[in-house]
């Protein structure tokens, strides 16, 4: 992998980052937008299910018709109030765009369907900071936003104030960012924790020597003495909690 | 083995129905030679059917005593399903033959009544294979699909397979 | 549509239904006996399905259209191999192969069987 001039992290192809916005050189990854669209007009889901394709509806469990289209990769929920959720698009130009197909799918089953208050609810990024965490901690200096219990989850979860994002960090440096408006939610709660993630850097000294130049990863740890034959060890095996996306 | 091979099994079903209706035909007053003739009409039409495998078929009936079945228009009130079940006329709606659309941005909504989008209505594509079964449990992970299916009947190119238990894979 | 009644559009169905409604056309046979006999069909294959055939049977294919209405899944197939094993009572396993450029899929779900039919 050819490595970025200043940063042994970056791939060369990462060097068209606008820093202006990304300055550390890290683009979470959106990995799901859920909008939300009124589609205006009082729907007859038994109808929908007969007709349309690649259509499921079981009333008894779920009041909604849940449709998927392939292209923008997506499914939606289709309400009998007229109301669709849409969730699955990587962003919100897809989100639309799939969004729009469902409502014209419908229309075209002979509902009077409009396409009215298209609204993105929620956006979720995702990202690896390459380096492993200390999460107590974080969550010990950071505790008005932050939980941690890893007995009952793995991550912790931080709650940005603003912007109003939800982070999830985990010891193996993935982190997963929710709650976002707009993609720029997601863009500037990664900015803003980024710094954090530097300072509990696993393997770093105290918080105060995060100043250090170049401080080694945890993994490159000096042969123990004594070692005669240099085994090629892999890095602590880091937990990879993240959630599969 | 013969036993489990379709003919086996269909003969099987055949004297099975003809035996449970007799005391109503008895019943009925309808004479057992009817019943006979039911049963050998039936048997005549799955014969020349072509779902069974060839070299399992029992002795071909004499077709000059059976004249051929006309061509009838589908049974109506026996059967339970309309007549599109299996080649299903129903326009269907999946937007996937759209040309890529020119998307909105952000610009102020109006009434947006989807005119620019397009949708060719399309029907089912026909489909001559059928398999008739009960599911147990189907399931999906991602694109993958998966079913478990019990007590099936599958028909390829005009041949029929019997199935006790099935379990599949599809990638949507 | 009751889910007994599945079997009916099956070729041996279809063969059945359609000799009834000839003889009940010819007034060889009442309508409702026509009816009577369609029923027991419905059950004599079931358990045809369920007691006399051992095979298995496993396949691979693409999904190219699902729908799930009605505790009913109907689901069209392209590129489907199945795999037919049936054991011998010697011991040996019958295997066959089949495949379908297109397939449809019609399942109704098992337990509706269990349940008193409307």
């Amino acid at each position: 992998m050819a490595a970025g001039p200043s940063s042994g992290q970056l791939p060369a192809q990462e060097l068209a980052i606008d820093r202006s916005v990304h300055r550390s050189g890290i683009v979470p990854t959106l990995q799901n937008i859920v909008a939300t669209v009124n589609l205006n007009c009082k729907l007859d889901l038994k109808t929908i299910a007969q007709k349309a394709r690649n259509a499921e509806y079981n009333p008894k469990r779920f009041a909604a018709v849940i449709m998927r289209i392939r292209e923008p990769k997506t499914t939606a929920l289709v309400f009998a109030s007229g109301k669709m959720v849409c969730t699955g698009a990587k962003s919100e130009d897809q989100a639309r765009t799939a969004a729009r197909k469902y409502a014209k799918i419908i229309q075209k089953l002979d509902f009077p369907a409009t396409f009215k208050d298209f609204k993105i609810q929620n956006i979720v990024g995702s990202c690896d900071v390459k380096f492993p965490i200390r999460l107590e901690g974080l969550n010990y200096s950071h505790g008005i936003f932050s939980s941690y219990e890893p007995e009952l989850f793995p991550g912790l979860i931080y709650r940005m104030k603003d912007p109003k994002v939800v982070l999830l960090i985990f010891v193996s440096g993935k982190v997963v960012l929710t709650g976002g408006k707009k993609r720029e939610d997601i863009y500037e709660a990664f900015e803003s924790i980024y710094p954090v993630l530097q300072e509990f850097r696993k393997g770093e000294a105290a918080p105060s020597a995060q100043a250090l130049p170049s401080a080694a990863p945890a993994r490159a740890l000096p042969a123990a003495p004594g070692t005669t034959v240099q085994l090629g060890l892999p890095a602590p095996q880091l937990q990879m909690a993240g959630p599969s996306t | 083995m013969q036993d489990s091979s379709v003919s086996t099994v269909y003969r099987n079903v055949i004297d099975d129905v003809i035996a449970r209706v007799k005391s109503d035909f008895v019943q009925e007053g309808v004479d057992e030679v009817v019943l006979d003739e039911l049963r050998v009409l039936w048997e005549t039409k799955l014969q020349q059917s072509g779902v069974l495998e060839p070299e399992m078929s029992p002795a071909q009936p004499d077709t000059s005593i059976h004249p051929p079945p006309q061509i009838l228009p589908l049974p109506s009130f026996l059967s339970s399903y309309p007549s599109n079940h299996h080649n299903g006329g129903i326009p269907q709606q999946d937007g996937s033959d759209d040309p890529p659309e020119k998307d909105k941005g952000g610009e102020a909504e109006k009434e947006d009544n989807l005119s620019d989008v397009s949708s060719d209505s399309e029907k089912d594509e026909e489909c001559d294979n059928v398999v008739i079964a009960q599911f147990e449990k189907v399931s999906r992970t991602k694109n993958k699909w998966k079913c478990q299916l019990k007590d099936g009947i599958i028909n390829i190119d005009g041949r029929d397979y019997l199935f006790n238990r099935a379990s599949g894979e599809m990638q949507f | 549509m009751t889910l007994l009644t599945l079997y009916r559009t099956s070729k041996i169905g279809d063969c059945l239904a359609e000799a009834l409604d000839e003889m009940i056309t010819q007034e060889k046979i009442p309508g409702d006996l026509g009816m009577k006999v369609m029923a027991e069909f419905d059950a004599a294959i079931y358990k045809a399905l369920e007691k006399d055939v051992t095979t298995k049977t496993f396949f691979k294919g693409h999904l190219d259209s699902y729908r799930y209405c009605d505790q009913v899944w109907t689901m069209v197939m392209s590129d489907t191999t199945f795999r037919m094993e049936t054991a011998s009572p010697g011991g040996s396993t019958k295997g066959t192969e089949v495949k379908a450029d297109k397939i449809k899929l019609v399942c109704v779900d098992e337990r509706l069987w269990q349940q008193p039919q409307k």
